[in-house]
């Protein structure tokens, strides 16, 4: 096994890729191997990259290839889909879609196929360019994933779980999740990816998923990210609207040593909203960094960002989150919030919101907060009979409601408060 | 049922309470007036546990307990409960969210099992009643928005709920409304059940009308320097503190 530096040079050589002759290697391929050949892992230096140490990804040699759905039952993944959901589940194991683990009675509203088809082509990679490292590492190395495209006109009633898993049991694996969703015109549907890792040794997702939103298309993502100590997670969602179309998404982040969100949102036509909505939990030696940009691109667009994080131990949160606004995006309404607290003293905060606005009739707002625990509401708690611990979980409960009350989904909102509760060590059960 | 002897307490190396003493009967209501900044408040937040404050002698005994080493939430489940001067607002906790946790934790700690929604549901009924407290308020985050009349009446709501044996009310009257004022004293006057005991801290003899108590303190520079019985109140209301405060100082 290589690391990722060696690897890619070696199939520059024509060495081995995996099971595939390099001469069988797709130019698509090709190109981005010889792109990320140029261009290299980002660096500290590097504005966009600038808070995050990437020097373990870098250094651990990882199997690009490994053997994916033989190695779990359906037992194994019961416990990880979300109760009381009605959800269609797709499994991915290392990247790789697995129809046997999945769920087999689909509603109508849309299909499924390869996200090599000849079908898919007409968008995998339309928004996710190889220019950015990461992206063309998975451009070069995903195999299996999915095109899930929803029929014009649909409503797809069932919840869509991507539900994903890196195996890293037995050897260091990089799994490279690729997806693209296509919600046709006056489609509606909800989908949520959850993450998860099965870790000995160090693993990396580096997931890419695009979505297409027709007009008049309604999509929801949620994501819950709960890989364990050892994971490192690359994740980059790109999604191009039409004219009235909504895209929210939600991001949940609980587990993983290392995750990095990428959230690209193009507002292209009239009448299009998004809401990105992001929740940390960071504990011990974990580094959460969720960039958003959210292209303004035409009139009447409005955008709203809520990101949260609440940061115990050494954990390192960053925020970045860029609204673009050009300069025919008259009308436009973009709005942006990012609040933190931190509960202990080594706890770091990176917030860094960023306007770029080049039209003149816009309403634009973004501001970002810092702060340490409430003392007096955590007394005030006490004094009723509350116990620290307790008293301390309900506060960050609090603190962190607002971002899961937005989910539309009352089974994965209920995942995430125990999920939650978890996280904070506490046997009280939330409600909303 | 309490008993503070020689109390003494710093708040960053400023010494507030000075030597304190005060015993406190089953049944009976002490009430403890004061110029401010006399120490009242800081007396209250002791009692409570509140960590900034550092008590550098003496002793309170709770139930032949010494409690000061306890923690804030011990003390509260063993029977302390501080209604705040100034109640805090905690956004994003419903009131009946906040109850319940409380009311639980305090049941678990004396053995009893959690009360399930419903009985919940009905203690609370029964117990808004008493206090004239409305659905939305318990529905709302803790004394988010709320009026401070509200404030102080959702503090004598929680003190319905959790029942306990010392009720410690910080100024509960200032901010009220004459209609409030009644209906919080007759709250605290349905919970006067001949065992549980109350410090009720006013700087008005009005509220002394409404809960009669059965002894008036004079705090001042950090001691107890007068007490006697509700009529001292009453001069105090009509003379004010400047005799007292002569006498202290002879
Ligand atoms: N955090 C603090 N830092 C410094 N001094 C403090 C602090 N808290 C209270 N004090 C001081 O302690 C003294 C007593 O305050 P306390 O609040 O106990 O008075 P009080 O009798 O309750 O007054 P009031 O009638 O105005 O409510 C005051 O001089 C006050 O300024
Ligand atoms: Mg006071």
């Amino acid at each position: 096994m290589n690391t990722l530096t060696e690897t890619i040079s070696e199939t520059e050589q024509h060495i081995s890729f995996g099971n595939i002759a390099s001469e069988k290697l797709t130019p698509e391929r090709k190109l981005a191997i010889d792109t990320f050949n140029r261009s290299g892992f980002p660096s500290l230096k590097d504005e966009e990259w600038k808070y995050l140490d990437l020097s373990v990804l870098k250094n651990t040699p990882f199997n690009h290839q490994a053997p994916a759905c033989t190695k779990l039952s359906l037992s194994d993944i019961e416990k990880y889909k979300v109760a009381g959901a009605d959800a269609i589940t797709l499994v991915f194991i290392n990247g790789v879609y697995c129809p046997e683990l999945s769920s087999q009675n689909r509603d109508s509203g849309f299909s499924i196929e390869s996200v090599e088809s000849e079908l898919a082509s007409r968008w995998l990679g339309k928004l996710a360019k190889a220019d950015e490292p990461f992206i063309a590492l998975n451009t070069a190395f995903h195999h299996g994933g999915l095109l899930i495209h929803i029929n014009a006109e649909q409503e797809v009633k069932q919840t869509i779980h991507l539900l994903h898993f890196n195996d890293s049991r037995h050897e260091a694996v990089a799994a490279y999740p690729r997806n693209l969703v296509v919600a046709e015109k006056n489609s509606k549907v909800q989908l949520i990816a959850t993450y998860h890792s099965l870790n000995n040794f160090t693993s990396l997702t580096n997931s890419v998923t695009e979505f297409f939103v027709g007009e008049n298309a309604f999509v929801e993502y949620d994501v819950k990210q709960d890989e364990n100590e050892k994971a490192l997670q690359i994740n980059y969602v790109y999604a191009q609207q039409k004219r009235d179309s909504v895209f929210d998404i939600s991001t949940v982040t609980i587990g993983g040593k290392m995750v990095r969100n990428n959230l690209n949102i193009a507002l292209t036509e009239t009448g299009g909203t998004a809401h990105l909505n992001g929740l940390t939990v960071g504990g011990k030696n974990q580094t959460v960094d969720n960039h958003t940009l959210v292209d303004h691109a035409s009139p009447h667009c409005e955008s709203f960002q809520l990101y949260k994080n609440i940061l115990d131990d050494n954990a390192h949160g960053i925020f970045n989150g860029k609204i673009f606004v050009r300069q025919d995006a008259q009308k436009t309404n973009a709005f942006q919030s990012s609040k933190n607290v931190l509960l202990s003293d080594d706890a770091v905060m990176n917030a860094k919101p960023q306007l770029e606005i080049y039209a003149d009739d816009v309403k634009c707002s973004h501001g970002a907060t810092t702060g340490q625990l409430d003392e007096e509401a955590l007394f005030y708690f006490r004094s009723r009979g509350i116990g620290k611990k307790d008293a301390l979980a309900l506060l960050n409960y609090a603190f962190a409601g607002d971002v899961i009350e937005k989910i539309n989904n009352d089974a994965l909102k209920a995942d995430l408060l125990k999920l939650l509760a978890q996280k904070l060590n506490t046997e009280i059960e939330f409600e909303i | 049922m309490l008993s503070i002897k020689n109390l003494k307490a710093n708040i960053e190396d400023k010494e507030i309470l000075k030597g304190l003493n005060l015993e406190i009967n089953p049944g009976e209501v002490h009430a403890i007036m004061g110029p401010n900044g006399s120490g009242k408040s800081t007396l209250a937040s002791v009692l409570a546990g509140r960590e900034e404050y550092n008590v550098t002698d003496g002793e309170v005994i709770f139930k032949g307990e010494n409690i000061l080493e306890m923690a804030p939430e011990d003390r509260a489940r063993k029977g302390i409960f501080l209604a705040f001067q100034y109640p805090i607002e905690i956004p994003g906790v419903s009131n009946a969210n906040f109850m319940k946790t409380a009311v639980n934790e305090v049941r678990k700690s004396k053995g009893l099992a959690p009360l399930d929604s419903k009985e919940f549901l009905k203690l609370m009924r029964e117990k808004m009643q008493l206090v004239q407290v409305d659905k939305t308020m318990t529905q709302r985050s803790v004394n988010e928005g709320f009026s401070g009349g509200e404030k102080k009446r959702n503090e004598i709501f929680q003190m319905a709920m959790l029942e306990p044996e010392l009720g410690v009310l910080d100024e509960t009257d200032s901010g009220l409304d004459i209609d409030a004022l009644r209906i919080v004293a007759d709250g605290v006057n349905a919970l006067r059940d001949g065992k549980r005991s109350f410090i009720v801290i006013t700087h008005y003899q009005r509220l002394l009308d409404y809960i009669v108590p059965d002894f008036v303190h004079v705090l001042y520079k950090g001691r107890i320097v007068k007490s006697g019985t509700k009529e001292l109140a009453l001069e105090l209301e009509e003379k004010g503190y400047d005799w007292i405060k002569e006498e202290v100082e002879i």
